[in-house]
């Protein structure tokens, strides 16, 4: 089903970004969160790419990419997605980010708003300190993760990443996640680097600025980024729609995979009202 | 929004705009550097810059509650 991919190279010609293209129809590029390669996108990517050109990629220092420095910032994964955009040939997409993805998407609208045609901010946070944090054991497991081996690490973080009910009720579900994660290599460098990139994300005082039709889905019970946060981005961009997703928790697209589809609808309806 | 708080989040708006502003010029010249070496620390030089000046803006909100 991919129809293209290649390694796209930012100016310093040392960073390398292994992109990929499935489907064909005006282009959404997707941004994965922290830690995760393009290819945890499996889920999303065969429904979006039924109307849509999707764009997938590796973020510096994860799974096919490289990275020259060993300190993101939202903004330079935002600038990477740009150049990502640059090789596969689009001048503007559709840009749907998840969890740090999401603040790398705000970034890219921010830094780069004529890239954009429009926006789905899923399970993340405007950062900054009115941003609500994740509760204590939260936090002491991404901590303890740089020493955990990927598939201790993968089950210990399943209460954490998924909803009560995805665990009694679909547990395969999060059975295939799993398999897919430990399937691409995991860079202690890059996760560090990318909880840099996080914890110093802070675009609250600038999503005014944010001019296209923006979508915020939240899971009401995520643990990792509290729905809140949703409630702040939301308010804080003009003419935002906010989506919670009552029985989901931080890895919605599992859990709620109709959440998807949802998106789908969206973007499509942005591109027959422009 | 206090004014003065207004006053401060312009401030902080215009200098993340003069950062890229800079950024973008010394990409600019990066792209029409013909030496690789040279051009890769044009770059560098811009990327540091983006960088330093995003951490600077996001400390700034952050202090501000901007």
């Amino acid at each position: 089903m991919t129809a293209a991919s290649g390694l796209a190279s930012t100016l310093d010609g040392r960073t390398q970004l292994h992109w990929e293209s499935t489907g064909e129809g005006e282009p959404v590029l997707l941004i994965m969160g922290l830690g995760l390669s393009g290819g945890a996108w499996w889920r999303t990517v065969p429904v979006l790419a039924r109307t849509l050109r999707v764009l997938t990629f590796d973020n510096r220092g994860v799974g096919r990419s490289r990275a020259f420095s060993h300190a993101y910032t939202t903004e330079a994964m935002a600038d990477d997605a740009a150049t990502v955009l640059d090789a596969a040939g689009v001048e503007r997409a559709h840009v749907y980010g998840i969890s740090l993805g999401g603040m790398v998407a705000q970034s890219l609208a921010l830094r780069h708003p004529q890239r954009v045609r429009s926006l789905v901010l899923g399970a993340t946070s405007p950062g900054g300190p009115r941003a609500v944090r994740p509760d204590p054991e939260v936090t002491a497991f991404f901590r303890r993760r740089l020493r955990m081996e990927p598939e201790e690490a993968a089950w210990e973080s399943v209460p954490i990443n998924y909803g009560p009910r995805c665990r009694e009720e679909h547990f395969e579900r999060i059975e295939e996640d799993i398999a897919q994660r430990l399937a691409h290599p995991f860079s202690g460098n890059a996760y560090r680097a990318q909880l840099f990139a996080a914890a110093w994300h802070n675009s609250l005082g600038a999503l005014a600025r944010i001019a296209v039709p923006t979508l915020v889905v939240h899971g009401r019970l995520d643990r990792v980024i509290p729905v809140a946060n949703a409630e702040l981005i939301a308010d804080r961009i003009p003419g935002a729609q906010l989506r919670i997703l009552d029985a989901a928790g931080h890895l919605y697209p599992t859990e709620e995979p109709e959440a998807d589809a949802a998106i789908a609808r969206f973007l499509v309806e942005r591109e027959a009202a422009t | 929004m206090p004014a003065w708080r207004d006053g401060l989040a312009a401030v902080i708006d215009a200098y993340e705009a003069a950062i890229g502003t800079a950024v973008a010029a010394q990409q600019d010249v990066a792209r029409n550097v013909p030496i690789p070496p040279l051009r890769s620390a044009v770059a560098l030089c811009a990327d540091l810059t983006r960088d330093v000046g995003a951490l600077q803006t996001s400390a700034a909100r952050w202090a501000l509650d901007l």
